[in-house]
């Protein structure tokens, strides 16, 4: 663990920030990343909602999404039920899907490569927004990475950090349907939520599909000038508690280091 | 693992035309050509005929001043317009997120729009209107000349 890294609470309280070894982010030949999303949420805008995509954020990222159709959903409140329009864009083979809505805007991709890719796709994205969310921040931030590690219940010993499968590695609890632990937490950029296990998903499969890592690392109130520093400080944070989480078979499974980024 | 999605990055899922209304004849007849019923072109001027006046659009020709006027009032009018239909557009918005909140069910992102539209209302239309600045204005002005004329009235009697 690096030296104890603490913070103060609006109440003049020291707590502790999320404290792994920091570690440069790496580009492997293979990942387990299942889902990688960005969200950027920003004020409300209910036009966004119509049929018919603002016109400005339709210029700026048609040439990479050029295949566009409308989202129709319906938000049930407590006390209303209104529907609401949502705009999907995705890339020409659909590797990346962007999804605007009216106070959020998500690139996600189930087949992910590296950073350096996604932070491209991500900056179209933001130089779009930029025209559209008529406000000069966004008000939350959030970058998300869902792994899966292959190996199933018994198999676990090796491939995730002892410190988060102890217990099960070593059979306290038997075989198990279901094991996963929830870790919300602040860091030095905002907070993040870390979601680990098995039988995690719903399905006759789920605990057969091997173990899964969720890590979703966020931060408030962004200047939009900001944004893509604070996604590149994000994924940071994020790949050192992933590193910090596998174990010497996971590490081997993603073979050589190909670069910098992961 | 179920969340609230607010504590969770969410997977994806204007021809107006020519102006035909150009400037008095009187006063600037030089500007117009003059055309006979029939073909035969005319200086305007020829009072023998009654010509058919065909009139040079404005876009054409290079104003005058009180026809320069006329067209800044156009584009006042035309601004006015437009900066009530955007009051009216962040008025209904506003209101919309305003019930959101009442029922409670706005978000962050409804609240953050709130207070981004409250904040142009109050641009757009301010509790102390510009004639209320100009009278202040008016009155300051007149205070700081009565008071010059008290200080000239202090030196003239030696009141000090």
């Amino acid at each position: 663990m690096d030296e104890e890294k603490l913070a103060d609470d609006a109440h003049g309280s020291s707590f502790r920030l999320l404290n792994v070894p920091s570690v440069d982010p790496a580009h492997y030949s293979r990942n387990f990343i299942r889902n990688a999303v960005c969200e950027l949420r920003f004020p409300t805008i209910f036009e966004i909602e119509d049929q018919r995509p603002p016109s400005s954020f339709w210029r700026a990222v048609r040439k990479d999404f050029p295949m566009h159709s409308v989202m129709s959903g319906v938000h049930v409140g407590p006390a209303s039920l209104a529907k609401a329009n949502a705009h999907q864009f995705s890339s020409k083979k659909s590797r990346w899907v962007l999804v605007l809505k009216s106070s959020a805007i998500t690139l996600e991709t189930a087949r992910y490569d590296s950073f350096d890719e996604f932070e491209a796709q991500l900056r179209i994205v933001i130089e779009a927004a930029k025209e559209t969310i008529d406000s000069d921040f966004f008000t939350r931030i959030g970058l998300r990475y869902i792994n899966t590690l292959p190996c199933g219940p018994r198999e676990i010993d090796g491939w995730v950090n002892p410190s988060l499968v102890g217990p099960l590695v070593e059979g306290v609890y038997g075989d198990v349907e279901v094991y996963s632990q929830q870790i919300r937490g602040t860091t030095g950029a905002g907070g993040y939520l870390f979601q680990h296990g098995l039988g995690v998903e719903a399905g006759p499969n789920s605990g057969k599909n091997g173990y899964v890592l969720d890590y979703d690392f966020y931060q408030e109130e962004v200047a939009v000038s900001d944004a893509l520093a604070t996604v590149r400080r994000l994924h940071e944070l994020e790949f050192s508690l992933f590193s910090w989480s596998l174990g010497d078979r996971a590490r081997d499974f993603l073979g050589e280091k190909k670069g910098v980024h992961k | 693992m179920t969340l609230a999605t607010r504590e969770q990055t969410p997977l994806a899922g204007e021809s107006a035309g020519d102006y035909s209304t150009s400037s008095p004849l009187s006063k600037h007849g030089t500007h117009f050509a003059a055309k006979k019923a029939g073909s035969q072109q005319t200086h305007f001027g020829a009072l023998t005929d009654v010509p058919e006046i065909i009139m040079i659009s404005t876009r054409t020709v290079t104003p005058l001043g009180d026809e320069q006027e006329l067209s800044d009032s156009r584009y006042f009018v035309h601004e006015a317009e437009e900066r009530l239909d955007e009051v009216t557009a962040a008025r209904d918005r506003r209101l919309e997120l305003l019930a959101r909140q009442f029922v409670g069910e706005s978000s962050p992102e409804d609240d953050a729009r709130f207070h981004i539209l409250t904040q142009r209302l109050r641009r757009l239309v301010p509790s102390v209107s510009n004639d209320a600045w100009q009278s202040l204005d008016t009155a300051t002005s007149t205070l700081e000349e009565v008071s010059a004329h008290l200080e000239e009235l202090k030196k003239q009697f030696d009141l000090r």
